[in-house]
Parts: C-alpha cells; structure tokens; sequence
C-alpha cells in the first residue's frame, strides 16, 4: 500500500501548519517537544540524558496516544535506551503489540551511502499504515553520527532528505544531537536543516517546502555566512541551475553579506535565486548592492 | 581623443548673475567641445542657462540637483552612474549647484569633497560645485578649498594653493562633534547587543519617532552594520545607545577600538564587492552618519530623519 500523502496544509508559502508551538513570533522555534503533527520534523540539541529523557518520553506517550507506530531508532541495543521510556503507561504492552518498535540505527542509516535510506522509511511508513496507524513516528538521537566532519556533512544532507520525506508523508521526526558532546556549532550545523527546533543554536533554518526548492527562515547575517553557505551545499540547491525559488516568508533578516553569499553561491551553480515573499527589509537590502544572480519577489 | 583626466573645481558665488557668468560659458564651451555636459542645477538656474545658452545641443543636459547632505555617499553613488554611462567618450562636464549644507552635515561634507577627489579620480570628468558664498562660513569656505585643487576666480580656473592631500585632511577631521541630544539621557542603552537584539531594539524604539517605516528600515540595517562591524573589528565594550524625537531618531555606536583606519571609510565603496568598509558604505547611503574618534573609543553616529529625499532621476 502507498503511504497516504499527509493532509497538511501549508500555512501561506511557508510551512506545513508545524508552529503551532511557536516561540517568541518565531515559528521554526519550540520550547516543548508536543504537541508534535504528522509532517512536524524536530531538531531537539540536548545537554543532559535526562533532558533528553524527559523530552523523549513527552513525544513517544503523544505518538502512542495518537494511534501514530513510534519508531525508537537506536545506536545499541534497545535495553539501552529502555529506560529512558520508563515511565510511559503500558510501554511493555505497547513494545509488545507493535506500537512501539526498536529500530537499529543501521538500519536507516549505513555508514556507506544514504542511497538506501529513504526507501528503508519510505517501507516502514507503508507497514505501519497497512498495519491501520495513522502514521509513522519516528525517534532518534544521532550524536554518534555527528562527531566526525565527514559523518556530519552526510548526516546534514541526511536531515534534509528526511524533512523532504516529512513533507510529502505522514512521518513525524525528533532528531536529538547531545550538544555537550558535540559542541555548539557542529550542532548547529545539524539544526539548520530543520522546520522546527528547541533553542536558538542556529539563527536560520533551511527546510524542505512544498512550492519551493527549500523555505529560509530565521536571520543570516555577516556571523553566520560560512555556516548558510554549507547548509545550502549540504541541502544541495540550486545545484541544478536555472531558477530556484526560495521561500522567504518566515526570513526576518538577511545583511548585505548574507545576501553577497547567496548571490555568489549561485553564481557557482549557475543558478538564478528568487527569494519569494520576503519582507520589505530584504528587498531594502537588495537594493544596496549589485547581485548577480539573486533577485527579490516581495510580499504583497 | 586625448584624455584631459579629473577636474574638480570650485565656484563660490555672491548672487545668481555671478553664479550663470560661469554655468553658461562652462555649458556652451562644453557644447563646443562636443563634451557631455551635465548640469545638475535648481529649476529657475536650469531656465535662465537654457535661455542664455546660443547653440543648445543635444550634448547639454540638465537634471535634477543631487547633494543631500548626510547622503554623501548616495549622490557620489550616483555621480559615478552617470560618468559611467559616457565612459569612453570624451571628457564629461558635470556642474553640481550645492545644496545649503547644516552645521550639522558640514563634517560629513567635507569628507564627501575630499573623497571625491579619489573616487573620481579615474575618470575623465570636469566636476564644478557650485556653492552659494552666502550661505557659508568662513570654516566651510577653508574646507572647500582644501578639498578642490581648482577654483574659479574672475572667469578663470585656476590652481589652488590651499588644496590639501585628501587622505591627510580627511585623516585629521575624523573629529564630528557629538549632537546636542548626545548630552541628554538615552532612551535606551544596550551593553554588547548582538545585532539581533541591537536590531529588535532600533525597530521597537523607533516607532515613537514615527518615521516613515522606509526611514526605520534604514536605520534598523545601518545599525546592524555599525553594530556588526563593532563585534568584529572594535574593542568591547560596545555601547548602542539610542534617542527618539518626533520626525528624528538618533543611534549611537561606541566601542573602545580607534575605529576604521581609512579615513574615507563608508565614503566610498570597497575595494571588492564583500571586502573590508562595506558595511559602512551601505549605511552611508541609508542614514545620516558622522564618525568622532574620542577618548573612550570610536563612535559611529546614525541619524534618521523625516525629510523627503529628492527625486535623483
């Protein structure tokens, strides 16, 4: 059976109807890990295993309420991450009749390619809607993937196929990355990628959207350029050439050295970048400097 | 055609008829010569020069007065637009009558009249500003004239002794004085802000002054430059502080650092389209803005206010 296309309706040009958790006008930013939609992709930077614990349980019991199967994906041995879950009314009974399922982290993510991986969620999304859930909801914490560079760049480009896969399935995401491990900015690197993150590691965030090539939110300024660029090689736009659309309608702020880097980084590509239903401020900007190869479609 | 280089020239005039005994002999020898001449000049100047030019040609154009003062960097801006729009022509005459400039602007004024002297330098261009003797001081009129290496005396154009290099004038009058409201308590003062919160505060501030929100929007980026190239360059702490009037908003960035080391900084653009001064050079052209070095540091002063600029073209 195919999986079911997810009914959510994107909210204007942007996003998905996933902010409802909304944290100070900024809707990519969530302080609490539910309540959590079908299509909701989370990025959850941690410090402490209680913390994360504590987060983990919130969104596994919502899944679990909601006739959604939870997908536990583990580094170890499921006994290990057990514990974390105690806590959760009836957790053995739900392990038991399939609710909640331990998936090994091999399992959707080989260490070789990512090729294999979205057709791996695509089979457990399917199963889980054969098997009458309402949708697939999926658990991970990918600090061991993180700390390499290498592993890092690939767990990025990793992310963004996942957000892309959220946004045409009924798959909800919680991705945690233990920043006490990590360190800030290898973190951030991660949660760039996402819809929806706790905390403010990141001051942007490149995500999947339905009607463009990616939606950019959040703020680019002259102390993050490096950090935009390689999000944009990771998540691959406008790699392609010719004109891709940016979703602009939740981008607050982008100075003229953030808007210099998209301009050359799609110079690079070949590529002409419109920034569609920015804020007047980004359009005041444009109007600054000479770009190439970026142009500005305004809110209306 | 042989190249004639960069001329920038001074006229000081006493009354309309001594101002059109030079704008027209310089317009019809400019026609003769077959040289673009741009007259950028007041509506009534523009009748009498077209009445009084003989042979008028397609080569005489007159457009609208630039010089807003505190914008230097926007009319240069568009100074180099038009000379780039003849390059490889013949030389290009350009005659700018100079807007009544206040006290308050003279500083960043005289910065403009020595950079162009730079910025200019490359073109092939006869540049005359014309400026109105009677609504100059005697200050003003010393930093004209150590700011254009020719000035018109009965008729002729000649050398001026008191021109000085513009790099070393520039260098030693980065000294604007604070404004008035700087003696007064801030509306807001902000201890190392990150641009984020430095932004946030310009908006929400600025909604009292109830500037137009295009004038907010210019304040609110050229605070995040200042604000920016403060956290990067400057030495902490970084102190914004900010003052609202009716029709006038006031934002002040100070950091301990000696502040930009080219004296031409934001005055023209940078080297290379990302490189060092940009920051600057955009909030030049969006807010007034005055540079002091002082005792504590270096500060950056922006100034909004509700005045309609000029249509430039």
């Amino acid at each position: 059976m195919k999986p079911l296309r997810t009914e959510r309706t994107r909210a204007g040009t942007v996003m998905r109807g996933r902010f409802r958790s909304a944290v100070g006008g900024r809707p990519w930013r969530v302080s609490s890990p539910i309540p959590r939609t079908p299509g909701d992709h989370l990025c959850w930077p941690f410090r402490r295993p209680d913390e994360l614990s504590a987060a983990a349980r919130q969104y596994v019991a919502e899944g679990l309420s909601r006739q959604e199967r939870v997908a536990y994906v583990s580094e170890g041995d499921c006994t290990d991450v057990y514990p974390g879950l105690v806590g959760i009314p009836d957790l053995d009974e739900h392990v038991h009749q399939g609710r909640l399922q331990f998936v090994p982290s091999d399992m959707v993510h080989r260490s070789d390619t990512h090729a294999a991986e979205l057709p791996v969620l695509e089979a457990l999304t399917g199963r889980a809607l054969e098997a009458g859930y309402r949708g697939l909801r999926m658990f991970a914490d990918g600090t061991a993937r993180a700390h390499d560079p290498t592993r890092r760049a690939q767990e990025v480009q990793y992310e963004h196929q996942l957000d892309q896969f959220c946004c045409t399935h009924p798959v909800t995401a919680f991705c945690a990355y233990d920043a006490a491990a990590l360190g800030n900015s290898a973190v951030a690197e991660l949660v760039c990628v996402h819809p929806l993150a706790n905390g403010d590691l990141s001051p942007f965030q490149v995500c999947a959207a339905g009607d463009a090539e990616v939606a950019l939110a959040g703020c680019v300024d002259v102390f993050c350029v490096d950090q935009f660029e390689q999000a944009l090689q990771r998540t691959g736009v406008a790699t392609t050439g010719g004109t891709v659309i940016i979703d602009a309608t939740d981008l607050e702020f982008i100075d003229v050295r953030g808007m210099l880097t998209l301009d050359r980084y799609a110079m690079a590509g070949g590529a002409t970048i419109v920034l569609r239903s920015a804020p007047s401020v980004v359009t005041r900007v444009t109007e600054l400097v000479d770009l190439v190869a970026v142009r500005v479609d305004g809110r209306s | 055609m042989a190249r004639l280089g960069f001329r920038h020239e001074l006229v000081l005039h006493s009354s309309t008829e001594e101002m059109l005994d030079f704008v027209v002999p310089f317009a019809e020898e400019g026609i003769a010569a077959g040289e673009p001449t741009m007259l950028l000049v007041r509506r009534e100047v523009a009748a009498a020069v077209l009445s009084r030019v003989e042979r008028p040609s397609h080569d005489l154009v007159i457009l609208p007065v630039l010089g807003q003062p505190g914008r230097g960097p926007s009319d240069l801006r568009a100074t180099v637009a038009l000379l780039d729009g003849h390059v490889g022509r013949s030389r290009v005459r350009i005659l700018n009558q100079e807007p009544t400039v206040p006290e308050a602007h003279w500083h960043e004024w005289r910065r403009l009249e020595a950079g162009v002297n730079l910025a200019l330098s490359r073109y092939d261009a006869w540049v005359v500003c014309l400026y109105d003797r009677g609504m100059l001081d005697d200050e003003m009129v010393d930093d004209l004239l150590a700011t254009h290496p020719i000035v018109a005396r009965a008729g002729e154009h000649r050398d001026n002794g008191h021109f000085q290099d513009p790099v070393d004038f520039v260098s030693t009058h980065m000294d604007a004085p604070p404004d008035e409201i700087e003696a007064t308590p801030p509306a807001a003062e902000l201890l190392d802000p990150s641009p984020p919160t430095a932004r946030a505060a310009v908006a929400a501030f600025a909604i009292h002054s109830k500037l137009p929100p295009q004038e907010v929007e210019n304040m609110v980026l050229a605070t995040h430059e200042a604000v920016s190239n403060a956290r990067r360059h400057g030495r902490p702490p970084v102190i914004l502080r900010l003052w609202v009037q009716p029709g006038r908003f006031t934002v002040t960035v100070t950091d301990s650092g000696t502040g930009p080391t080219n004296p031409f900084v934001g005055l023209l653009p940078p080297d290379h389209r990302n490189g060092a001064g940009l920051g600057l050079w955009i909030s030049h052209q969006l807010v007034d803005v005055t540079h002091r070095r002082h005792r504590d540091g270096y500060t950056v002063r922006m100034t909004a206010t509700d005045t309609c600029a000029p249509d430039l073209h």
